[in-house]
Parts: structure tokens; C-alpha cells; sequence
């Protein structure tokens, strides 16, 4: 189910990407593919970075196991 | 006898011509370079190797040929440069290095200093922004091409790379100069880089104490001294790697190696080869980065307005990228009941780890007792991630634009 919902979720998002990215983007004009490489530029670097953030939090967890192990 | 003559001393002549005296200056600019490695201690490992490589690239041509044996087809420089900086293998082997010598610990400990690494990166988009305005003005040759696709794809690759500039991350910054082929700006780009790199205890103070009040940079902050968890250290460059390879795949590159260096430090189990990384491995590429970057500095390549520009706009780069962590620190510090000292915000660039002292010496110096140091050094090291996944984003978007 999972599976399935993630496969169909993967192809909808390259589907989108490959089309948007093949037409759109290099008709703007120079201004306009500058403002939205910035903005998504930055928007960009602080998910990632919250992706790390939550994944640190999650190994956080590991502190209380290996002290319960010793 | 005359032809003799003119082959013996064809050095001499061609010091005399206008291509002569530009490389005495270019002599010249090698000259200071070696002069702040030797005399001021600026980044010397670096420094050093660019002046001397430029040095050589310099040298007047054999009878008959544009450009010093050194860097011709079978040229020794020319080879290091085509298989070590033009092909990006330089960049990403001091990234190994790199992510040997770096400890995650204290970021584990309080992930809250990631977004500084984050908020640091702001100087590199507006410089960006800032670049695509400048490069038509200040470029003649981009201002002559007429309009189009072209026009807009160079402009966008060289303001991709100068806005790098601003992470205080020469691999990145050589890296995507490599990526995106400007071989003809990569000299200004990678001295930029690297000298202000060098630089950060002279640009960085004046910028924090601009955007700070005493009271703010004698705010303390509570460090918990334990070390983080091994299966989290062993973890963490894997998990980071696997997370950047999803959602960015062009920072792979960047991030695996400098996430493999991290694991081979924080494995337990290969401290040779750890060693190795942190000692040989960035010893020996420092050394043959420096020489090619330094045979880029042909007078040609360099004595040119846009070098002007390259190396003012990354010095914005560099100024906006401090004042970008500090605000933000301080746009935080309206929502958080325990402040944080806004000095940290500077230290989210990826000079690591002279940014953390930087800021670390500047809270001792108004207040001694202030020790903020194992906060820097987490703003310090999430700088570093931030400025890779800056670059790899970078380059996709960009790339996207352009149809890359």
C-alpha cells in the first residue's frame, strides 16, 4: 500500500519537475530565473538543513540507548 | 648570430614587450601573495603554492609560442589543472580531508545551531542577485553578445560561482566554476575565494561589531560538555549523505566526500587511513590545488576588469553572509526565552574552524569569562553543510535555467 502510494507519488513528482524545468525556466527573463534561483536557492538550503535537524533529534535518541546498554 | 641571439635572449625581449610587462605585474601580484603567506601568515598552505604557481605561469613564453612550456599541451601545470581542477577531482579530495578533520560532536549535541549554517548562506544569493545586474555593466565582452540564451546562460554561471565566493568554501567555489566551465574566471574565483578565506579575521569583526551591541556580544550561552553518542557520530554522515543524495542529488558529490572523510573519523576503526586523510591526503592536494590555481593567474586571464568585479562582489559575498547569520541570530533571539550570543550567527560560514575562533576571541574580548566557543564551532560546521548544499542547489537551479 505504502509502496504504491510512493511509486505513484516519485512518478507524479519527476513528471512535474522534467516538464517545468524542460519548458518554462529558460523563456524567463534574466531577472526572473535570478529571483527564483535566489529565493529557491535559500528556501531551499534551510529545508535541507531541517531535514538534518530532524534526523540529529532522531539520533539523539541513541544517547538513551546506549546509556540504558552500559 | 642575430638568431642567436634572439633565442637566447628571448626572455629579455619579451619583458619589454606590452604582454612582458603584464606578466612584471602579474610577477608582482605572486610577489605580495607569497609575501602575505610568509610575512602575514594568511592562509600560507594556500597562498604559498597559488604565487609560486603564478610565478610560473608568468614566465615569457619559448620563441615562437603564446604561453610559458609550463602550461603548454604536455605542461606540467596544464596537466595538473585539466586532471585536478577542470574535471573537479581537487576540490572534492580536500573535501575528504575536510570531513576528517571535523567533529560533528558538538552540532549533535545542539542541532538548534544548524540554522545558522543556514541563515550564513544569505550572502551568497544576494551576491548572486546582485552579480546579474553588475556582470553586463561592468563585462564588456558578456554586454557585447547579443541577447539571448547565451547571454543569459553565462551571466547566470558566473554569478552562480561569484555568489560562492561568499561561503568562505574554495572547493565549493571551485567546484562550481569546474561544473559550469569558466575556465577563463576561474584564477579571479579560487583567489577571491581563498584569500578571503584567509581574511576572515580582518572582514569578519568589523561586520559583527557593526550589526551588535556590547550587551548583545557578552550574552552567555550553556554548553554541555559530554561527548555525543558513537552510533550517532557513525550515523550521521550516512544519514546525511543518503538525505542530501534524495532531495539534492548534485550536492552528492560535494557532501558524500565530505561526509566519507567524516565517517572514516568517526568509524573507530580505520584511524590510519583517518589520519591519513587529515594529514597526506590535504597536505599533498593543498600543495597541487595551489600550483594549478596559481597557473591560472596568466596575465591575460587576470589583468582584466571583470577580475575587479569577481573579487568586489565576493567581497560583498563575504560581508553578507556574516551580517545574514548574525541577523538572524537576532531575529531568533525575539522568539527565545535563553538568547543566543548573535556572534554565533557569524560563525555560520564554512571557514572552518577560524570563523568559530574569530568569534570566540571577540566575546573574550569583551567579557573574559564568555566562552562560546563549542557553539561557534557547531554554527562552524553547519556552515560547511549549508555552503555544499548552497552550491548543489545552485548548480541544479542554475542549471535548470539554462537548460545545463
Amino acid at each position: 500500500m505504502f509502496g504504491a502510494w510512493l511509486s505513484t507519488l516519485t512518478t507524479a513528482a519527476s513528471t512535474t519537475a522534467s516538464s517545468v524545468s524542460g519548458t518554462n525556466f529558460q523563456s524567463l527573463d534574466l531577472v526572473t530565473k535570478g529571483l527564483i534561483t535566489t529565493v529557491m536557492g535559500l528556501l531551499g538550503v534551510f529545508l535541507v538543513l531541517l531535514l538534518f535537524f530532524f534526523a540529529i533529534k532522531l539520533m539523539q535518541n541513541f544517547k538513551e540507548k546506549e546509556e540504558t546498554q552500559e | 648570430m642575430n638568431v642567436l641571439f634572439k633565442e637566447l635572449f628571448s626572455g629579455v625581449v619579451y619583458m619589454g614587450t606590452a604582454d612582458g610587462l603584464k606578466a612584471l605585474i602579474m610577477l608582482i601580484i605572486s610577489g605580495v601573495l607569497i609575501y602575505l603567506a610568509v610575512k602575514k601568515d594568511y592562509e600560507p598552505a594556500l597562498l604559498l603554492p597559488i604565487g609560486f604557481g603564478a610565478i610560473l605561469a608568468n614566465m615569457p613564453p619559448m620563441l615562437g609560442t603564446v604561453l610559458p612550456t609550463i602550461l603548454g599541451e604536455q605542461g606540467f601545470l596544464h596537466l595538473l589543472f585539466k586532471y585536478g581542477i577542470q574535471n573537479e577531482m581537487f576540490p572534492l579530495l580536500i573535501f575528504i580531508a575536510v570531513g576528517a578533520m571535523i567533529d560533528f560532536s558538538p552540532l549533535l549535541k545542539d542541532p538548534s545551531m544548524i540554522f545558522f549554517g543556514a541563515a550564513a548562506q544569505f550572502g551568497i544569493f544576494a551576491t548572486f542577485l546582485v552579480a546579474i545586474f553588475l556582470i553586463p555593466v561592468v563585462v564588456p565582452g558578456i554586454a557585447a553578445m547579443a541577447a539571448g540564451p547565451d547571454k543569459d546562460s553565462i551571466i547566470l554561471r558566473l554569478a552562480s560561482a561569484i555568489g560562492i565566493i561568499g561561503a568562505a568554501d574554495g572547493p565549493t567555489t571551485l567546484y562550481v566554476a569546474g561544473h559550469f566551465k569558466l575556465t577563463d574566471y576561474m584564477a579571479p574565483l579560487s583567489v577571491a575565494a581563498y584569500s578571503y578565506m584567509s581574511l576572515v579575521p580582518v572582514i569578519q569583526p568589523p561586520v559583527i561589531r557593526a550589526l551588535t551591541t556590547k550587551k548583545e556580544r557578552t550574552i552567555h550561552m550553556n554548553y554541555n560538555e559530554e561527548r555525543a553518542p558513537r552510533t550517532a557520530l557513525v550515523i550521521f554522515p550516512i544519514a546525511v549523505t543518503v538525505l542530501s543524495g534524495i532531495i539534492v542529488p548534485m550536492s552528492v558529490p560535494l557532501i558524500g566526500s565530505l561526509m566519507f572523510g567524516n565517517l572514516l573519523r568517526e568509524c573507530g576503526v580505520l584511524e590510519r587511513l583517518s589520519k591519513t586523510a587529515q594529514n597526506e591526503l590535504a597536505n599533498l592536494v593543498t600543495i597541487l590545488l595551489g600550483l594549478a590555481i596559481g597557473s591560472t593567474m596568466v596575465a591575460s586571464n587576470f589583468l582584466r576588469w571583470d577580475t575587479l568585479l569577481i573579487l568586489g562582489l565576493g567581497l560583498f559575498a563575504f560581508v553578507f553572509d556574516t551580517a545574514g547569520g548574525v541577523l538572524f541570530a537576532k531575529f531568533i533571539n525575539l522568539f527565545r526565552k535563553n538568547k543566543v550570543n548573535p556572534m554565533i550567527g557569524a560563525a555560520g560560514i564554512s571557514a572552518f574552524p577560524m570563523s568559530a575562533r574569530v568569534v570566540q576571541k571577540m566575546a573574550k574580548a569583551d567579557d573574559p569569562y564568555n566562552f562560546i566557543l563549542m557553539q561557534s564551532i557547531s554554527a562552524n560546521v553547519s556552515g560547511q553543510l549549508g555552503s555544499v548544499i548552497a552550491g548543489g542547489l545552485v548548480i541544479t537551479l542554475v542549471g535548470m535555467m539554462i537548460g545545463w
